[in-house]
């Protein structure tokens, strides 16, 4: 099996001309570049070209053996992508859009949107309900207000490692109910790792 | 491999990288050691990718109002603070003082009342046992009795002169003095009875002649002893001048 092949392998089935492994090779990479780029670009028609540049100037580079050391192939990937982002972030400035995420326009859709749908909505639903008043003050301190997790465990009569243990414990509830709704929806996956 | 390793997953784990990271709170070279690591390790892009979700999943529901203190259907929360904490604040503020007085009357007043109820029994029943002697006594004095002892008192002449002896049966409850009381003014009389040796025994005022014109006494018959008395009959008002002196011997069988 190919797909089970580890970096160095991958690299050297790719240069011995094997395609299942560039099929692999990009299984194994494509959903992680691809967040990077949304979560980075924020527009994901910009991540897919991202992600489509990414893996052709990979396989270029182990086909031309220009990879020093197989074994750093993810970093190799990583460093490609962030290459290819700072690109883009520069065409976008010459174009007269904004370059960096963080300074983005308020109407530019956020990458947290591509990861909400009625089924992280259903979960979060169902987690909300199992929480007790205090702790939904508590998450939405955290999570919408951005206060600092002192500052809420102040407001909250609470000690800041309780804080801790209440998001740990939400987030749990929902990685369960999101799962057991993933599984009945399998075939149905998150537009992170759209091709 | 060793870069993206780098971090390895206690610190990602104690310093909570993944839901900083996914808040943009990292800084620059902890960002990008954590993508380092996460493109090297399937488990920790995993969890980043329910981490995202999970914010997002928040941040709508807190635009939605889903994380407001009072959210629909789970009224039984408001309800409970609403007023059933104070309710029930105020009952157990209520319990315990009742239990503080119950306690301080239990260890406190109760051995006081304890005491109080048994001095009051016990003058209850000296009140009852004082009742029933003063029962017992009215009842003697109103019953019928029979056979009554009587003694007609003889004065004494001399010392030779034998004492009035009179024999006290069981059961007799009186004993009846006759005593012939020589003419005279006088009609007032009084009679003293002491023992031998001179303790005083009854005293009797106003004796009034009867028809037949002596003087009659009735003794309770519990207070004479078997022995010998000595009974004065003196004139009354004073100054008393002794009338007659009698001696006389109880006898019990």
């Amino acid at each position: 099996m190919v797909s089970a092949l580890g970096d160095a392998e991958l690299v050297t089935s790719i240069q011995n001309g094997q395609t299942d492994a560039e099929a692999a090779l990009y299984e194994k990479y494509a959903a992680k570049v691809y967040y990077l780029a949304l979560r980075e670009s924020r527009l994901p028609h910009d991540a897919e070209d991202v992600r489509a540049e990414t893996f052709l100037r990979v396989l270029q580079a182990i086909r031309g053996k220009s990879l020093r050391s197989p074994d750093a192939l993810a970093s190799f990937i990583l460093g490609t992508t962030r290459n290819i982002l700072h690109e883009l972030f520069q065409r976008r400035k010459q174009a007269g859009k904004t370059k960096e995420p963080e300074a983005a326009d308020l109407s530019t859709p956020s990458h947290e949107e591509q990861f909400l749908d009625s089924e992280v909505q259903h979960a979060i639903e169902r987690t909300i309900v199992r929480l007790k008043p205090r702790e939904r003050d508590l998450l939405r301190m955290h999570f919408y207000e951005e206060l600092p997790t002192q500052e809420i465990a102040r407001r909250a009569g609470i000690a800041p490692e309780r804080v801790r243990l209440i998001k740990s414990r939400a987030l749990k509830h929902f990685r369960e109910f999101y799962w057991r709704l993933d599984r009945a929806s399998a075939p149905k996956k998150i537009d992170t790792q759209r091709r | 491999m060793k870069y993206h390793l780098a971090m390895m997953h206690p610190q990602i784990e104690d310093e909570e990288i993944i839901e900083r990271y996914v808040r943009k709170q990292l800084a620059e070279e902890e960002r990008k050691a954590f993508e380092e690591h996460f493109f090297g390790c399937n488990d920790c892009f995993e969890k980043l990718q329910v981490a995202e979700r999970f914010v997002a999943g928040l941040r709508d529901a807190a635009r939605r109002g889903l994380l407001a203190r009072e959210v629909e259907g789970t009224s039984r929360g408001s309800i409970w603070r609403g007023w059933l904490v104070p309710a029930f604040g105020v009952s157990v503020c209520a319990a315990l003082v009742l239990a503080a007085f119950s306690g301080w009357l239990y260890f406190s007043q109760m051995p006081k009342l304890r005491e109080q109820l048994s001095r009051s029994a016990e003058d209850l029943r000296a009140q009852q046992a004082a009742r029933a002697e003063l029962e017992h006594q009215m009842t003697s004095s109103i019953q019928a009795e029979a056979n009554l002892p009587l003694v007609m008192l003889q004065a004494e002449r001399d010392v030779q002169t034998a004492p009035n002896e009179v024999s006290i049966p069981a059961g007799a409850k009186r004993l009846v003095l006759w005593v012939d009381v020589p003419a005279g003014k006088s009609n007032s009389f009084r009679l003293q009875l002491d023992t031998a040796d001179n303790r005083p025994v009854e005293t009797l005022d106003n004796l009034q002649r009867n028809s037949y014109g002596a003087l009659a006494v009735s003794l309770p018959a519990e207070t004479l002893q078997p022995g010998d008395y000595r009974i004065k009959l003196t004139v009354e008002p004073p100054p008393s001048s002794l009338l007659a002196e009698y001696r006389l011997r109880i006898r019990r069988p």
